[in-house]
This record gives structure tokens, sequence and C-alpha cells, in this order.
């Protein structure tokens, strides 16, 4: 026996030509969360029709698809012929399940999309509001705030469902190419990962270690932030860069003042040089606007010229506290906050240069002349991989 | 890592193999309640008096002045928690120095009503002058540590207390003296009568012995706790007695014997960090011996994850943050030394059998450190 579950899909539904393209992406994301257990997928318009083993734990089925992107809402549905005889035994039998008090108001939405069934969609609702009201007499109809909603959706076949639970929106991940997070264990980059990963872009993480400048404590962190965001970049690998001689180097030879923006400019080259070797379309950070000294806009305008590679920040304009509010929406929040740093106080500057001139900086940035070292870096990278379940797994 | 290399005995310490031998003897030969009424039962509460009688002999109390805890932690809680009884708050006199674990409840005194007073304790040592200033008729609790934590210093308890004494008599209204006498306890001579102290607090797994037991001194014998629990310990501090780590207790402080020349290896040390330009924070004089606390330009944390790498176990006094303030940051600065100082702390702490020529060797490792990092 299988359960069935019924997908509504977003934006998808209202792609043209390449809608298939979208819809086998989300079918392939939602499979991969729920291996081993056995699924298949039926796409009708607008709808995934998500047949999986009955032992699969609804918590497991529930994990996968609310951390699935390309869902606007899900049910557990049942389905049935198309005669209004079996489709009352049905809703019986759901009404039943819900463990209604016989008090609650309720609504009955039905949808035919099967232009060729005999009723309309107002005749099968108030069909089943009839039906309704016979085994509890003292239910009413409230069509704006009910408390039981029964849907019914008549297409190949009818299905009828009662819960419906909201999915995250957004497009499969996978679907918009390849892009690097610069993952810190701060609040912000794992929410920029989620926001791009809601626009269909398939992630991998990267992480700077300095130890033992930072601890390795940071390191944990840093990868439990990558395992909780995996699910919803539907896997992902974290390239941890060994930075510490790198920035012994710009603190023993760059102007004090300007520590920070030659980290800045490293991180770049190195993600940079990450993007040539593995085919990543864009730099992910999750710089806000004037957050810090180094995320003012001269600053940033600085950082993104040290890579000729695109450069987004999805939390440009949001404040701390909408990034907070999706932090512990997505569950990174409680991690974020360990008290574990990312970057050690010998390497923060008392004054840091917040109006960078670009040509200036530039200039002293190729001063340093760090192009081997950065190689060094990136040659040395240690990846830790990531399921779509959000399990480590062997790296291949 | 090898014991040998470990410096962080103020932290806690390895069991000894002659407490951790009692711990086992005691659970297999003492598988009794001590509140049960048969033989096992009688047997266990036997044994559990005859450790109470032994520490009464080590520290110079009567046995029932002495109560087993889960710690010191505990037993310090116990008695500043009794003051929330008091219909009337009053104040309350803590040194700024003192372990967490006393220092935690001024927030909750000052909330309950009480005028939580902390004395500076300047260079690691409460000075009977400053005491005085602080006493009042309304001083409900003075709470001094004996030696501190962090720098190793030793309080004059008796001359404190024979401050408290006279204003006692100058008020005719009692104060409760309490000394945390944790990092006190096997290091430095102990007559807790002679003292005069109301109170004091102890810990096993800081001589060797095992974690989670500790002792309660109680000058007048009862204290009414906070919770009675099932009213063991005469209802000071309920929960079936730990008889066997209170066993393996006694035979860790029977066996520890202070390292006669331990101010040697301290001064040696002091001085070769001084001749390196490594600023030393503990002082030289009143000092147990055990414990040297340095700072240095490499925040501690790097530098003891740096020492780590190398073998060695010391402490870092606080975190690699701008945000996170370590745990012994405030009592550096209380001390009267610099953030500055504060943010690079380094405790390097001894125990009765820490090898010399180690500790030589630690010295002249952090002493590298530092030098490759300027």
């Amino acid at each position: 026996m299988k359960k069935l579950y019924l997908i509504k899909l977003g934006e998808i539904s209202l792609k043209g030509q390449n809608r298939a393209l979208f819809e086998n992406r989300l079918r392939h994301n939602i499979k991969d969360k729920l291996r081993p257990y056995h699924s298949n997928v039926v796409k009708q318009k607008g709808r995934i029709f998500f047949y999986i083993d009955e032992e699969c734990p609804d918590e497991v089925i529930d994990k996968a698809l609310s951390t699935t992107f390309g869902i606007i809402a899900y049910a557990e549905a049942v389905v049935c012929e198309k005669n209004m005889e079996v489709i009352r035994s049905k809703a019986e039998y759901l009404l039943k399940k819900a463990g209604l008090s016989g008090k609650e108001t309720f609504k009955v939405h039905a949808r035919r999309e099967d232009k060729g069934f005999a009723l309309s969609s107002y005749d099968i609702a108030c069909d089943l509001a009839d039906l309704i009201h016979n085994i509890y007499p003292d239910m009413r109809v409230d069509l704006t705030n009910p408390d039981f909603v029964l849907n019914v959706e008549i297409r190949s076949e009818a299905y009828l469902y009662t819960s419906q639970k909201k999915g995250i929106g957004g497009l499969p991940a996978g679907t918009a190419g390849k892009g690097i997070l610069l993952l810190s264990g701060g609040i912000d980059s794992p929410v920029a990962g989620f926001e791009m990963a809601k626009r269909g872009v398939n992630l991998d993480c990267l992480y700077f270690h300095a130890y033992p400048y930072t601890s390795d404590e940071a390191l944990e962190k840093v990868k439990t932030l990558a395992k909780l965001i995996s699910p919803y970049l539907g896997g992902t690998r974290l390239f941890v860069v060994p930075f510490t001689q790198q920035q012994l180097w710009i603190r023993d030879h760059a102007y004090e003042d300007e520590t920070t923006l030659m980290f800045r400019a490293c991180m770049m080259q190195v993600a940079e040089r990450l993007c040539k070797q593995r085919g990543y379309n864009a730099i992910i950070t999750g710089e806000a606007l004037s957050q810090v000294a180094s995320q003012t806009l001269p600053a940033m305008a600085f950082t993104d010229s040290m890579t000729e590679y695109l450069v987004l920040r999805p939390l440009v304009g949001m404040d701390k506290e909408e990034i907070i509010t999706i932090s512990k929406k997505i569950g990174t929040y409680e991690t974020s906050i360990l008290p574990f740093e990312d970057c050690c106080v010998i390497f923060s500057p008392k004054h840091p240069v917040t109006n960078p001139d670009k040509k200036l900086m530039t200039k002293h940035f190729e001063k340093l002349e760090m192009d081997k070292m950065l190689d060094q870096a990136v040659e040395e990278t240690q990846i830790f991989a990531y399921n779509a379940k959000g399990e480590e797994i062997e790296n291949n | 890592m090898l014991d040998s290399y470990y410096f962080d005995n103020a932290a806690t310490t390895k069991i000894s193999s002659d407490a951790l031998n009692s711990y086992i003897e005691t659970s297999l030969n003492y598988p009794g309640n001590p509140s049960s009424k048969h033989t096992l039962g009688l047997e266990a509460k036997k044994e559990l008096e005859r450790a109470r009688v032994g520490f009464s002999n080590i520290l110079h109390t009567k046995p029932e002045q002495l109560f087993f805890t889960s710690g010191a932690s505990e037993a310090i809680s116990i008695v500043i928690s009794s003051l929330l009884w008091l219909k009337r708050p009053g104040r309350v006199i803590f040194s700024a120095i003192e372990h967490e674990a006393v220092l935690s409840f001024a927030p909750i005194l000052k909330e309950k009503g009480f005028d939580v007073v902390i004395l500076k304790a300047k260079g690691g040592y409460v000075t009977p002058e400053e005491l005085e200033g602080a006493l009042t008729p309304e001083t409900k609790l003075v709470a001094i540590q004996a030696v501190n934590n962090v720098v190793g210093t030793i309080n004059d308890i008796k001359a404190l207390v024979k401050v408290v004494r006279r204003k006692e008599e100058e008020f005719k209204r009692k104060i409760f003296f309490f000394s945390d006498s944790v990092q006190a306890l096997g290091k430095i001579d102990l007559n807790l009568t002679d003292l005069d102290i109301d109170g004091a607090s102890f810990s096993s797994h800081k001589i060797h012995g095992p974690r989670g037991i500790g002792l309660l001194y109680l000058k007048r014998g009862v204290i009414q706790a906070l919770a009675k629990a099932g009213g063991q310990e005469k209802g000071v501090r309920g929960g079936t007695e730990n008889l066997p780590a209170i066993v393996s207790f006694y035979t860790a402080l029977k066996e520890f014997k202070p390292r006669s020349n331990i101010l040697d290896l301290n001064l040696k040390l002091r001085e070769i960090f001084i001749n390196n330009n490594i600023k030393v924070l503990s002082p030289a004089n009143n000092i147990t011996g055990y414990v040297l606390t340095i700072t240095t330009p490499l925040p501690s944390e790097v530098l003891t994850r740096m020492l780590s790498d190398e073998g060695f176990a010391v402490s870092s006094g606080s975190a690699c943050s701008n945000n996170a303030k370590g745990k012994s940051e405030n009592v550096i600065l209380a001390l009267g030394y610099t953030p500055q100082d504060a943010k690079g702390t380094i405790r390097i702490s001894f125990s009765p059998e820490s090898d010399e020529k180690i500790a030589l060797e630690l010295a002249q490792t952090i002493i590298k450190k530092v030098n490759e990092f300027k």
C-alpha cells in the first residue's frame, strides 16, 4: 500500500514550455529526500500526486515536503473513482478521521478540472455539504474562516483531502544554475543561502578557517549550519579553506585599518578560483548594507571588483530583525548564536575603513602579492558533503 | 595528552588510583542506603559517619558541622539561597573575585531587595579596612574566598573574620562569614574552628578525588536550606548520600600531600616569564604557589589551542571574541588589570605531582609562541 500526497505547485505552474524541466527537478528533489522509501509521482496540471510506501513515517514526509522549494502547499489525500457515491463514502471516511466535535464551522472546496464530470464544482460542494450536515447537524458553513475544510478535486480521478500544510514556495533547487555561498558562523549567511536556493540556485558553501586563531568549535558550528540548510539546498558541499597564513600575512603587511577589506578581497578571490574550477555561476554572500564596516556601498564595490564573477547579496536591503526572523524559521538561529567566533579579535582593526577608494585599495591589495598563497589555500581545501536529508555523507 | 603535560589542576584533577579504588571498594562493600534500617543500610551509615569524623579531624571541626554536597557550587548555593527565607532583606557582601557560584547570586539577591556590596579585592586580596567600611548593622552575610582560583592569592581570612566579629559586638547582630575554600583545601593549613568562620565550601575533584562530591562546613551545625528533599544531612542537603564518592573524597584528602617546593617552582617560572617580557598577574607573595597566571598579547583562547597542539593543557581566561566574555575576565578586571591583560590571560595550575622540567618546557613553549606572534 502507498500513501498519497497532493502537492500544489506555485510559480512552476506559470512556466511555459520549460515547465517539465522544473517539475522533473522538483520530482527528483522530493524523491531524493525520501530514499530509501519507494515513491512514484504522477504529474497533472498544477499538481503533483506523490505516492510513497506506507511505512514511511509522516514526520519524515513532512520534513521533506516542508523543506523543498517549488511546493506552495501539500496534503495527504485519498483517491477514488469519479462517482458521487464513492466520493461521498470517502468524504465520510475523512470526516470521521478528522475527529470533529460536531460544533465546528466548515467549508467544502470543490474543483472540477475534468469538465466532463456531470456535476459542477458548486453542485459537488453542495452535495458534500449536505452529507456533512447530515452527520453533524450542528456544524455551520463558514466560507471565510472555517475550522474544517473538505477539498475535492475532480481530475482523471477524484481526490479528497482535509488538512493542507503550507510549503515554502520558490523554485526547485537546481533549476537556476550553481553558486558558491560564503558561509560564516553568523546569522546572515545561512539565510542568504536559503534565499538563493528559493530561486532555484544549487549551492555549495565556502568557509575560511584560521586555526588556531579560530577554534575547531567554530568549524563544527559552520558544519552544523551547512547540515541545517542542506535540505533546503537539496544537498550541499562545504569547502573549508585554511586561512591562517593568509590572515597573518595581511596582519603583518597591510595597513591596519584596511585589513578587513583585504581579508574580504582574499575571500572573493578564493571563491573565484572555486568558480573557475567547479563551474559556479555566482558568488553569494550574506552581506546587508551598512551592517558592519566591510558592508558599506564603497566597501562592497571594492570587494565586487576583486572578482569577474557575479556577486549576489540577497540580504542587502534587509534589516537584522528580518534576517533573524527567517533564520529562526529555517532553524539556523540557535546554532548561529553559539559563541564561537569565525574571526579572531586580533584580526579586527580598531577603526576599519568604511569609505575605501577602490583604486587605492586595489593597488594595496596587489602589493600584498597573495596569488600564490591563495592558490595554496584552495589546494589545501577540505571538503565535507551533506545530502538533501541533512546527513553528512562521503564526498565523491 | 600525557598527564605530566597537564597544567590545569585548578580546573580539575585526575582521580588518584587510591581514591578510585576506594570508590570501587565502597560501592561493592557498602551497597545499602544509609537511611535504610537493615544491616546493609546501617553499615553504610556507619561508613558515612566514619568518613565524616575523618574529615572533621583534618579540618579541625566537629563531625556534626560537616555536610556532604554534590560539590562546592551546591554548598555555596545552600548557604546563599538560605538568605531568601529572611523576611527582611539586608546587606550582603561579596568580594569581586569570588567564583561565579557566589557572584551569580548577586542579581537574584538584588532582585529580592538585598543590598549587594562587591568589595574590590585589588591585587587579589580583601583588606580588613575595605571589609570594615562595608559592614553595616543590616549586614547578613559576607562571602570571601580563602584562595582565589584565578591568581592563587591567599586571603587573610582570620583577620577578616576578626573584623566581622568586632562589628557584630558593636551592632549586637550576627553576621554569617562564609569562605569558599575550594582552592585552599590540601594546599594551605585549614583549622576551621580557629578561623572562626561560619561556613565554608570544599570540592573533591580539585584534589584528585572524584567529581560530584563536595563538603559544606557550618559552624552552628544547621541552616535552613531552601529545599529539604528527603531530609538527609539533617535537611541541609537532601538526597541519598553518595557514599562511594564521600569515602573516595576522604581517601584523596588523606593522601593529598602538599608540595613543599611549590613556591620555588612558581617563582622560578615567574622569573622566566618576567625576563622574557611576559606579564605575570599572580603576585609573588601570599600565594599558594599552585596557580601562576600570566597575560600575553595572544588572545588566551588562541594560545591555549596552540599549547594544546603541543600537548600542554592550561586554562584560557577569556574567549577569542569581542562579544563573548570569558569566565575569569571579570575577575582579572576586578584585580585591577586592563581589559587588554584580561584578553590574554593564561592560568597555569600545578598539582603536587607536576614535573618541574616539563613546567619549564611549558614556559619556554609559551615564550616561543608569543615571540613568533609579535
